[in-house]
């Protein structure tokens, strides 16, 4: 099974009075390929925004690699490798390409080998080596997930975490995306990507985890065939 | 007994007290100081037309009363005109300087607001420093002459006719604020504070609502400018200052915005306050600033929240205090 | 002939003085803008903190202080407002920034900090009005018009400062990240930006060019604890002007002004300069609501 690398227990977390997540359990391995599904509006992005730091954990406990996280400041927890990439919408849109890139590389660890990092990067997106210098404003919604997923691998993550990364891409770009982020997990980096759509997740990843009106519901891990028609049954309510 | 009557029962009570104070107490100290809160709580609640009701960061408010204050003591010492003349004048003059302000705030928001409104006072100091031969530049307005009926003076019996002209202001300040919060048009202005496309999509004229809140807004300040330059014979660039601008604006803040006792009891307590640290010297104003900073960080919704801070204190559920009704921070 | 020259002189002397008055809006306003576009917040302490650095260069240069010379009461005068600038974020700024009406609230501390600085220096230095050495003595004849050699040196001085203004802000790890947290707070946390650490960098910067405008002014105004009051309110109409903290739209703002000046003051009077400024103000925000280069 290897080392636990995130391990998530009890966690509630909302806005304002109102709480999103119910209680969210959740223990990731080093071996496993994690991937979120669940309809929209229960609890996916609270929940990575309440491990990430940006929202505050009421109830419940984070550890990633061994540590207690629970409530660190964002910066610092972003530095211990848990590297959470929101969606392409959230950029620095008055810098250029570069200069989100080299801030998704600005913690003292990445930093020290930025140069070589961003020619991964560049390799990996040859299409943001073209569009360095054009500010994040005027990239297509396509490219503004490159940038944000590239930003994301500029920290050198330990676990990075893609917050739907083809949220309103064609399915054209979306295959083109899919071919990266499998690069990324082929080259060893352990990702969780989140998606409504399990299709998608199929290749990426050998554990799913359903999550419904601020609970995982269901855990399908390593070895399970991931079954569509239970998918459909969690989402639908039908078989 | 509902909260209407026992309201109704203690404001007839502040009123009946500070009506009976002079006829007490005749001590000369206390009289001044009662007529600058009284002159503080008017200037305050009026203030919280814009800045409360309104939403608007009218920062320009000190400015009308120190205009209302120049105007009467120019009109009624260079040009002679008769002093009873003095309170219209500075209402002409404060509502004047109102649409003057007002008419670049129409178009703007937040933050531009408190920027170009203070640029305004700020630019009038900067006129009446400069105006020297009708201002009096940096020393000031002085011997403007006071208000007499005959052989009495307002200035006799210890101020008491200035005492009962600021007390009925007051007064007046508290019914015109009592008719505002039920009135139609304060309603709308209230309308357009919380919900400006709402208020638009209802078919309120936004232009109109927003220069008749200044105009209704600054003839308080108007009034009271123009019997502050009679009480004390004079008007000076101070007026249109940081530190009587910080003054005022605790006050307002720290009373509770957008109440109608909220200014009113922050007047009167900053200004009791100030007076008990003035053996300090020029150490108050250190004391004060401090104290702005540390009420704002403790009790962020005023005086008026602190009943509410103490009772989250008893359910141990420490923190803030109810945020004044404000309007949202734009950037 | 000789109305040509005339003309031509009064164009000369108000592109001079014009000129200075920029530069000096130039230093001046760019802290406020700067403050204001990486915070959120307008910082009214900003003249205060030009006094201040006046009053503590005169402490350290001037015979009747220390007397150790111009250059050391430069030095020490930076460093003050820069931990100036410090303490008033951590004590004014800082505690209130999760609040939801921040701006207000900081206006408000602002404020009483300033009040607080002036009467601070007011106690510690007394109503004695003081006046720090000029950088360079001597005067300078160009063109036809006199300029006193401490005026020059504001002229070079405030664009070479924004230059370097500009390439902190490009070119330096820190400089990004505090351009990363005006665009987008959040997403500069998960970039592993320490927010609170760049708004206190931005803020020390920021006081340290307020400070250093207070020591250029300290050697052409007198020195009293409202030094600070009329600058910061050029500053704020620069600011205004050239569209909230965008930077090149504070200095062209700050030249805008300086030029409508000096100009104002040559063919209409130093009295009626302020209405006119003020009415250009006016005229320009209803035509351009958000500023010069303000977006909306």
């Amino acid at each position: 099974m290897g080392d636990v690398t995130l391990d998530v227990s009890g966690l509630v977390s909302g806005y304002g009075r109102m709480p999103v997540l119910h209680g969210v359990d959740m223990t990731i391995t080093a071996s496993d390929k994690p991937g979120l599904i669940g309809p929209n509006g229960h609890g996916k992005t609270t929940f990575f925004r309440t491990i990430s730091g940006l929202n505050r954990a009421w109830e419940g406990t984070v550890r990633f690699m061994g540590e207690d996280i629970t409530n660190r400041p964002a910066a610092q927890i972003m530095r211990l490798g848990l590297v959470h990439a929101p969606q392409g919408n959230t950029l620095f849109r008055e810098m250029s390409v570069e200069e989100n890139l080299l801030l998704g590389g600005f913690a003292p660890r990445a930093r020290a080998v930025h140069k070589t990092t961003l020619e991964q990067v560049f390799e990996l997106f040859p299409r943001l080596a073209e569009r360095r210098r054009q500010s994040a404003r005027t990239l297509s919604g396509g490219e503004r997930q490159m940038v944000a997923i590239s930003c994301g691998l500029m920290a050198l993550p330990k676990l990075l975490v893609l917050d739907e990364p083809t949220l309103g891409l064609s399915p054209k770009l979306k295959m083109e995306l899919r071919d990266a982020i499998a690069k990324i997990v082929e080259s060893g980096v352990q990702t969780m990507i989140v998606e409504q759509d399990p299709e998608f997740l199929s290749t990426l990843t050998t554990r799913l985890f359903f999550m419904s009106e601020g609970r995982i519901e269901a855990d399908i891990g390593d070895g399970q065939s991931l079954e569509h028609s239970r998918i459909r049954e969690m989402y639908f309510g039908v078989a | 007994m509902n909260v209407t009557a026992f309201n109704r029962i203690l404001t007839v009570a502040f009123f009946a007290v500070l009506f009976i104070l002079p006829l007490v107490n005749s001590d000369s100290y206390i009289r001044h100081i009662s007529i600058i809160a009284i002159m503080y709580a008017v200037l305050v609640s009026s203030w919280n037309v814009t800045l409360g009701y309104g939403g608007v960061f009218n920062f320009g408010h000190m400015a009308f009363f120190a205009i209302g204050a120049y105007a009467t003591g120019v009109m009624t010492k260079t040009f002679d005109v008769s002093p009873w003349w003095g309170m219209p004048i500075g209402v002409v003059a404060a509502v004047i300087a109102s649409v003057i302000v007002c008419l670049p705030v129409l178009r703007l928001k937040g933050i531009y607001v408190i920027l170009v409104t203070f640029a305004f006072t700020q630019l009038c100091l900067q006129i009446v420093l400069n105006q020297r031969d009708l201002t009096g530049g940096n020393f000031g307005l002085v011997s403007i002459p006071p208000l007499e009926i005959g052989a009495f003076s307002f200035r006799d019996f210890q101020n008491a006719g200035y005492y009962y002209l600021a007390l009925l202001l007051l007064v007046v300040t508290l019914l015109a604020m009592l008719w505002f919060r039920r009135s139609h048009f304060g309603r709308s202005v209230i309308a357009f504070r919380d919900n400006e496309t709402y208020a638009i999509s209802r078919g309120l004229p936004l232009a109109k609502v927003r220069l008749m809140t200044f105009m209704f807004s600054a003839v308080f300040p108007g009034a009271v400018g123009s019997v502050y330059a009679q009480y004390v014979r004079s008007a000076s660039p101070d007026m249109f200052g940081f530190s009587f601008l910080t003054l005022a604006l605790s006050m307002l803040l720290l009373g509770g915005v957008g109440t109608i006792w909220g200014p009113i009891a922050g007047a009167f307590v900053f200004t009791i306050i100030s007076e008990l640290l003035t053996p300090l010297g020029p150490g108050r104003y250190l004391v004060t600033a401090t104290l702005i900073v540390l009420v704002l960080r403790f009790f962020p919704g005023g005086l008026a929240g602190i009943p509410e801070f103490a009772g989250q204190l008893l359910k141990g559920r420490s923190g803030a205090a109810g945020d004044p009704a404000m309007l949202k921070d734009e950037k | 002939m000789a109305l040509l020259d005339t003309l031509l002189l009064a164009l000369k002397t108000t592109f001079v003085s014009g000129l200075v008055l920029a530069s000096l809006y130039v230093l001046m306003a760019s802290g406020l803008a700067l403050v204001w576009n990486t915070l959120g917040i307008f910082n009214f302490t900003h003249g205060a903190i030009m006094a201040a650095a006046a009053y503590v260069a005169w402490q350290i240069s001037d015979p009747k202080g220390y007397g150790l010379g111009l250059a050391a009461g430069i030095v020490g005068a930076l460093i003050a407002s820069g931990v100036m600038g410090l303490v008033i974020n951590r004590l004014l700024i800082a505690p209130f920034l999760n609040q939801k009406n921040v701006v207000l609230i900081a206006v408000m501390t602002t404020l009483s900090g300033a009040f607080f600085i002036e009467n601070s220096a007011l106690l510690i230095w007394g109503p004695r009005i003081k006046q720090l050495e000029k950088v360079v003595d001597g005067n300078l004849r160009v063109a036809g018009t006199v300029i006193s050699g401490h005026e020059v040196v504001i002229i070079v001085i405030a664009p070479l400062l924004m230059l370097g203004l500009w390439a902190f802000l490009k070119f330096t790890w820190t400089g990004r990240a505090i351009r990363a947290v005006a665009q987008n707070r959040e997403f500069a946390e998960l970039s592993g930006i320490d927010v609170r650490r760049m708004y206190a960098v931005a803020f020390a910067t920021a006081a340290m060019l307020a400070g250093f405008a207070g020591i250029m002014l300290g050697a052409i105004r007198f020195i009293t604890p409202g030094l600070g009051a009329e600058p910061l309110l050029k500053a704020l109409i620069v600011v205004i002007l050239g569209g909230l903290g965008s930077i090149p739209g504070t200095i062209l703002g700050a030249y805008v002004v300086g030029f409508s000046e000096a100009l104002s003051t040559y063919y209409i009077g130093a009295y009626w300069t302020q209405a006119v400024l003020f009415l250009i103000f006016i005229a320009i925000l209803l035509i351009r609501p958000s500023g010069l280069l303000g977006k909306d």
